[in-house]
């Protein structure tokens, strides 16, 4: 036990209503990659934000490179060694790489942009990152933000580094990438506190997993001496069985064909969706999925090609004619371009199908509450009341709503684009249900997904994208990672 | 116990969601007690006189605010077509009606310019009327030849200076705009879809709205009240000049914000802007009465517009505070 790094005791930390964390006691050990697991709300932030200081325990103590505290606080934190990268990015658009990692770490004198480009470049050598260090961070992907990100944490001598969901915006090529620097740190032993709802991973990358649950503190194993079906026990308290829930897909009747469009990313895609099919559409990261789903959704611009619904050619020029023609999207990014954040639920569920919730043409508040409640119940959204903001939901009840929103205007067609990232594993089940529900009232499915899990699970049929193109179509009978991930690296 | 501490927290509530007209009430007591010719019937008519072309042009402005813009060109559409209501009827010897009319359609024109222009350009709003504001200002000068105005046919002077009973036209058509403002935003899909599109551009669009055409709806119908406005204006002061109406964009984006319009769009009612006009428009008179200079009112204007944004401000974060802290404890 020398080898303790951190230990957190008896953490309890209030909020008016609720314990956010109750007595919660976990000791961290140097040079091991430790899982933090739990499902939204289970306490996990908080407890990294006592950590970093950014939320003050109420009671407990934390120990650190042996010396003891009540409290953190940021700086103390820091200068611990600890640091912590957030889910939503703390790099600055308008500066270069060189500059988002060096900030900070220079506090005085003239800045001097050659000494930190070697540092940079130094640094990026060390742990085989291929990003220029003079590129700006806002031209830079996702992925390669996240990287830079994590170099930046590296660079001020961390040993402990906290990961909340590194791998939410990263293709199975860049997870890899990102394991590999995992391992490099753990060789160098700094210690990693990871975070992720995704649980291969945990299998491929922790040495042990914590468990919290409501707050609570569940239990602590090793990854090694554990599987899948534990560890989802353990953190939701019940047995879930069956992730995925069975049904028959029944292939007749075409109800969308694509044939040969184009977009600004997409080159001649063609494919059709069947009655009562989830169709999976798959690609890294940059493949074009989402861009294919905007073209034929009519949110931008169609180069080419044609759509055809029930077999009759239907002209997409903008959402409004989709929503028309019976074709819903769930957008990828629920915050963006999902929901409103600042309006009521009831508001957001109604906003789509607004016009059909009128009195005399006039906008009716009862019918919008009447909408709003009945799919409240339908799709179980947790709220003391329909009239709170959105922005005040989990990312998961959040979901919900964009969802709820959609199926009010009663398409036939549902485009899925990554319905459950960043969302707990007891709502993911609920809105794998209720897919399943939908296309068993007979409507039809195209899901965009990069969790390759849930692609597998849930689908009928998968179509590869790679480069903007279909290099495939895998069949039920023939589902397997390698096939899929094969196809979409077009080896 | 209970009961007491949930009633108090009703009042507590009902008290903070009405921050500016307690402030406005404030501030009539103060000025009421500091002169005795300020509480009058006829002086608070006066204000409310003075200020109804300038609570029309903030409702506009609001409007344009509430769906993601801001106008800059207010004042210099307000100048355009006064001038061009005025040279309609003395030039052109066109009746009053048409005149009017004509000058309505002028200023929709105008409005429409600048929501296609935004649209077209892909601008923000702000940048795109601070190009048109000095279009129209152009504009206005070209018409009017830097000349004045005046001897308006008394039907036309009526209709800033006349009374219906004890109340004035311009704060008639005042009451009725705001109505009908308040009752499109609220009450309509229209209204729904300026707030959707606002509150999130992208999502609005992908929620199947429109949004590019109710940015131009938005903007044309906030030129119609810029209009309104105009001729309020000038057949209240009896002459029309290129001068007037500039100015104007500052002081209703002040109005706006007073009265709780989000400048990101996505928030705001007509009833906190008639509040934020009143508010301003009873310091300057109340200042006026007690006897402070105009620059004395300007400084004091300024403090006042800090104080009570932040405090709005500091409200509205410390809600999200707790939001945010709650959601992180649940």
């Amino acid at each position: 036990m020398g080898n303790v790094v951190l230990q957190m005791k008896h953490i309890t930390k209030r909020y008016p209503g609720v314990v956010a964390l109750n007595d919660v006691s976990v000791e961290f050990e140097k040079g091991q990659v430790h899982a933090l697991l739990g499902e939204n709300g289970a306490g996990k932030s908080t407890l990294i934000k006592v950590l970093s200081g950014a939320v003050e325990n109420d009671e407990g103590r934390i120990c650190i490179d042996g010396k003891e505290y009540e409290k953190m606080t940021p700086l103390l934190s820091r200068t611990h060694g600890v640091e912590v990268i957030y889910q939503e990015y703390n790099l600055i658009g308008s500066l270069t790489v060189a500059e988002n990692i060096c900030l900070g770490s220079k506090m005085h004198g003239l800045s001097n942009k050659k000494e930190m480009i070697a540092v940079t470049r130094a640094l990026f050598d060390q742990y085989q990152i291929a990003i220029n260090p003079k590129s700006y961070v806002r031209d830079l992907s996702p992925a390669q933000q996240q990287l830079v990100e994590i170099s930046k944490a590296i660079s001020k001598d961390a040993k402990i580094i906290v990961m909340d969901e590194p791998t939410a915006q990263l293709t199975m090529s860049e997870v890899q990438k990102l394991y590999e620097i995992i391992r490099n740190l753990k060789k160098k032993n700094v210690t990693i506190i990871y975070i992720s709802h995704r649980l291969e991973e945990l299998f491929e990358i922790t040495d042990c997993v914590t468990i919290m649950r409501d707050g609570c503190y569940v239990t602590t194993v090793k990854t090694g001496e554990t599987d899948r079906d534990k560890l989802i026990a353990l953190m939701v308290g019940r047995e879930l069985t069956n992730t995925y829930p069975d049904r028959d897909c029944m292939k007749n009747e075409v109800v969308l064909e694509v044939k040969d469009i184009s977009g600004y990313r997409n080159d001649r895609v063609s494919f059709q969706l069947h009655k009562g099919e989830i169709l999976g559409l798959s690609g890294l990261v940059g493949a074009g999925r989402t861009e294919l789903a905007r073209v034929i959704f009519g949110a931008d611009k169609k180069l080419g090609g044609s759509v055809y619904i029930y077999g009759k050619e239907t002209n997409i020029k903008s959402p409004q004619d989709a929503i028309k023609a019976g074709i819903g999207l769930i957008p990828e990014d629920r915050k963006e371009q999902g929901c409103f954040l600042n309006m009521t639920i009831e508001w957001n569920i109604a906003i789509s199908n607004i016009r059909n919730l009128t009195v005399n043409r006039l906008v009716s508040k009862k019918r919008i509450q009447e909408s709003a409640e009945d799919f409240q119940k339908k799709l179980n959204i947790k709220t003391p009341s329909i009239k709170q903001r959105v922005g005040n939901l989990s990312g998961g009840n959040q979901q919900k709503v964009v969802l709820a929103k959609v199926l009010a205007t009663n398409s036939d067609i549902i485009i899925f684009d990554e319905p459950t990232r960043g969302i707990d594993i007891g709502a993911r089940h609920e809105i794998y249900t209720l897919m399943t529900e939908l296309v068993e009232n007979g409507k039809s499915i195209i899901m965009i997904s990069s969790d390759m899990e849930e692609l597998l699970g849930m689908s009928d049929r998968i179509i590869v994208l790679s480069e903007g193109r279909v290099t495939g179509e895998v069949q039920k009978e023939d589902f397997s990672q390698e096939t899929v991930l094969s196809l979409a690296s077009n080896e | 116990m209970n009961d007491g501490n949930t009633k108090n927290d009703k009042i507590k509530a009902i008290l903070k969601s009405n921050v500016m007209l307690i402030i406005l009430l404030l501030l009539l007591i103060v000025f009421g007690i500091m002169s005795k010719n300020f509480l009058t019937f006829k002086n608070l008519m006066n204000i409310c006189t003075q200020n109804a072309y300038f609570i029309i042009a903030s409702i506009g402005v609001a409007m344009i605010m509430i769906s993601g813009g801001t106008d800059l060109s207010v004042g210099q559409i307000i100048s355009v077509v006064g001038v061009c209501v005025a040279i309609f009827m003395q030039r052109a010897g066109l009746p009053i009606p048409i005149a009017i009319l004509l000058g309505l359609i002028l200023g929709g024109v105008l409005g429409c310019f600048n929501g296609f222009a935004a649209n077209l350009l892909k601008i923000h709003p702000m940048i795109v009327t601070l190009a048109t504001m000095t279009m129209f200002q152009g504009i206005s000068y070209t018409i009017s030849g830097s000349q004045s105005f005046f001897n308006f046919a008394d039907s036309y002077k009526n209709i800033g200076q006349g009374y219906v009973g004890p109340v004035s036209v311009p704060v008639i058509v005042a009451i009725i705009i705001a109505i009908m403002i308040h009752f499109v935003l609220e009450m309509t899909c229209f209204g729904r879809f300026v707030y959707a599109t606002g509150g999130n551009g992208e999502a609005a669009r992908l929620a199947g709205i429109n949004t590019k055409r109710i940015r131009v709806i938005v903007f044309a119908l906030g030129g119609i009240l810029f209009a309104i406005s105009a001729v309020i204006l000038t057949s209240r002061g009896g002459s029309a000049n290129s001068t007037i109406g500039p100015g104007t964009e500052f002081d209703a984006i002040t109005a706006c914000v007073l009265g709780g319009v989000s400048f990101i769009g996505g928030e705001g009612k007509v009833k906190g802007v008639v509040i934020g006009c009143l508010i301003l428009g009873v310091l300057s008179n109340g200042m006026q009465l007690i006897g402070l200079g105009i620059y004395v009112q300007y400084i004091v204007k300024g403090i006042i517009l800090m104080l009570s944004i932040g405090y709005d401000t500091y409200q509205k974060q410390a809600k999200v505070k707790k939001v945010t802290s709650a959601k992180a404890a649940a």
